[in-house]
């Protein structure tokens, strides 16, 4: 086997390796507003006419 | 009737000129290079008519060469030029006649630089063809199938032939017309012809030119191919399918791990707790100790009807901090028009975090702001809170499957370019 496969099949592993590790405690869930005010904008969707 | 076997020369009955017999007992025409006079084979070499005139088209094989290819030792005992005009465009290209001792006839085609290997499929049952009216009759490309493969409509050739020489099994005509189907499978291409009563199916096959070349002990680099031969293969990086393939499967995998950390649902730690909207500012606590370097999530209602509501929310770490603020806004619209009835928006709303220490947490939900829509919309009177902790995220994993499936997506482009090249070649038009 080829070392380009080799690297491949060793990077791709512990890229899932890596990704399934810390999905698992979370990591990537977090919501991305939490330290900033929603309320610009906020008003609900008819206020820009946007309901049907 | 066939020519005499022994003859291994004659003379030009027009112009004299010494003339190599290279050919088999099946060949019936013998075109002088230097003059262009057709000669009868069968009838002691005399002088049929004149050819034409016209140039000898370009090509680096001449008669009398020998060269092996498929094991097979070949001569060119014959060369023809054809052209094809078609909405203003002309194609021309050469076929050089084959000859073996031991494996009859073939064709060495030349076109645009490209060279492909050509023989006569003999036996082939009345299912394997294709005819102009058939294609012309067909709502789709028609296929043929032959030998476990698949051969699709490729495109019809109606060409002439513009110069002859040297030694054919059948009488070239100058501005004959020929008409020739083909129909490509994956690494090659039958051609169809009908010649007189006879049907003929020719197997085309691509030369890897600087091999061809060299088999007939010609410089590797004589030929420049342009474009792509609809018979070429593809030669990509050779590592090009494996890494594709992997990068498929690890794709699968992740994005199975990523639909699984996504759904796994974690543990309450705070029942839903209603609040009345006119008791707000209000603190709702809730303790997180097991699991607490897990993500956790906050979950919200609201009785909203034609209306939104927005509240303002703070959430307190157990040493005091504040971890962030935050609002949400929860809002549900729904009624009924010409096409029925209809809804949208939706009454809950969510954030998640990751809690930073053990302990009790408080979330303070400062103030509420409302709205309604329309004259029926009613605001709402409380919202309900609860809490889940110990939960995964199948955000990353899924991200590295997107990657993965674009690795593949681009080591497949190669394949896929040069696929839609061969298939340019089409004639085909849904449009007709």
């Amino acid at each position: 086997m080829s070392i380009i496969r080799v690297l491949f099949l060793v990077l791709a592993s512990t890229a899932v390796a890596g990704t399934a590790y810390v999905g698992w405690y979370g990591q990537g869930g977090e919501s991305f507003d939490l330290d900033r005010s929603v309320r610009t904008g906020s008003g609900g969707a008819f206020v820009g006419g946007r309901v049907k | 009737m066939s020519r005499a076997p022994d003859i291994k020369a004659i003379d030009c009955a027009t112009c004299g000129a010494g003339l190599d017999v290279l050919g088999g007992g099946r060949v019936t025409t013998h075109i002088c290079p230097y003059c262009g006079t057709a000669l009868d084979a069968l009838d002691g070499y005399r002088a049929l008519k004149k050819f034409s005139d016209a140039p000898r088209p370009e090509t680096p094989f001449s008669i009398g060469m020998s060269g092996t290819l498929y094991g097979v030792e070949w001569t060119v005992i014959g060369l023809l030029g054809h052209r094809e005009r078609w909405a203003g465009k002309v194609w021309e290209w050469v076929d050089h006649q084959l000859y073996s001792p031991t494996h009859g006839y073939a064709w060495l085609t030349l076109e645009d630089g490209h060279l492909t290997f050509a023989r006569r499929v003999r036996g082939t049952p009345a299912s394997v063809w294709m005819s102009s009216t058939g294609v012309e009759a067909s709502e789709n490309p028609p296929s043929v199938f032959h030998d476990g493969r698949r051969y699709k409509y490729l495109s019809t050739t109606v060409s002439t032939v513009f110069y002859a020489e040297g030694e054919f099994t059948w009488a070239p005509q100058f501005d004959d017309r020929t008409t020739a189907i083909s129909a490509l499978a994956d690494d090659e291409m039958l051609d169809f012809a009908e010649t007189g009563q006879e049907r003929e199916v020719h197997r085309v096959v691509y030369l890897d030119g600087p091999s061809a070349l060299a088999a007939f002990r010609l410089p590797e680099t004589t030929l420049r191919p342009k474009g792509v031969h609809p018979t070429q293969p593809y030669h990509g990086w050779k590592e090009a399918a494996f890494l594709r393939n992997a990068a498929l499967g690890f794709a699968a995998v992740a994005l199975a791990i990523g639909l699984i950390l996504a759904i796994m649902p974690g543990r309450l730690v705070l029942e839903p707790t209603t609040v009345g909207l006119n008791q707000l500012p209000r603190d709702v606590s809730f303790r997180i100790d097991a699991q607490a370097d897990k993500l956790a999530g906050l979950y919200f209602s609201a009785n909203v009807s034609n209306s939104w509501a927005y509240i303002d929310l703070e959430l307190t770490d157990p040493n005091d901090e504040v971890l962030f603020e935050a609002g949400r806004t929860m809002e549900y619209y729904f009624g009924r028009d010409s096409d029925g009835s209809w809804s949208e928006g939706s009454r809950s709303a969510s954030l998640h975090f990751l809690p930073t220490v053990p302990g009790e947490y408080t979330l303070s939900i400062g103030g509420v702001e409302q709205g309604l829509w329309g004259s029926g919309g009613r605001s709402a009177s409380w919202v309900q809170v609860s809490a889940r902790t110990g939960m995964s995220s199948g955000y990353y994993p899924m991200v590295l499957a997107v990657l993965l499936g674009m690795l593949a997506l681009v080591l497949s482009a190669g394949s896929f370019i040069h696929n839609r090249r061969r298939w340019a070649h089409s004639d085909w038009s849904d449009e007709d």
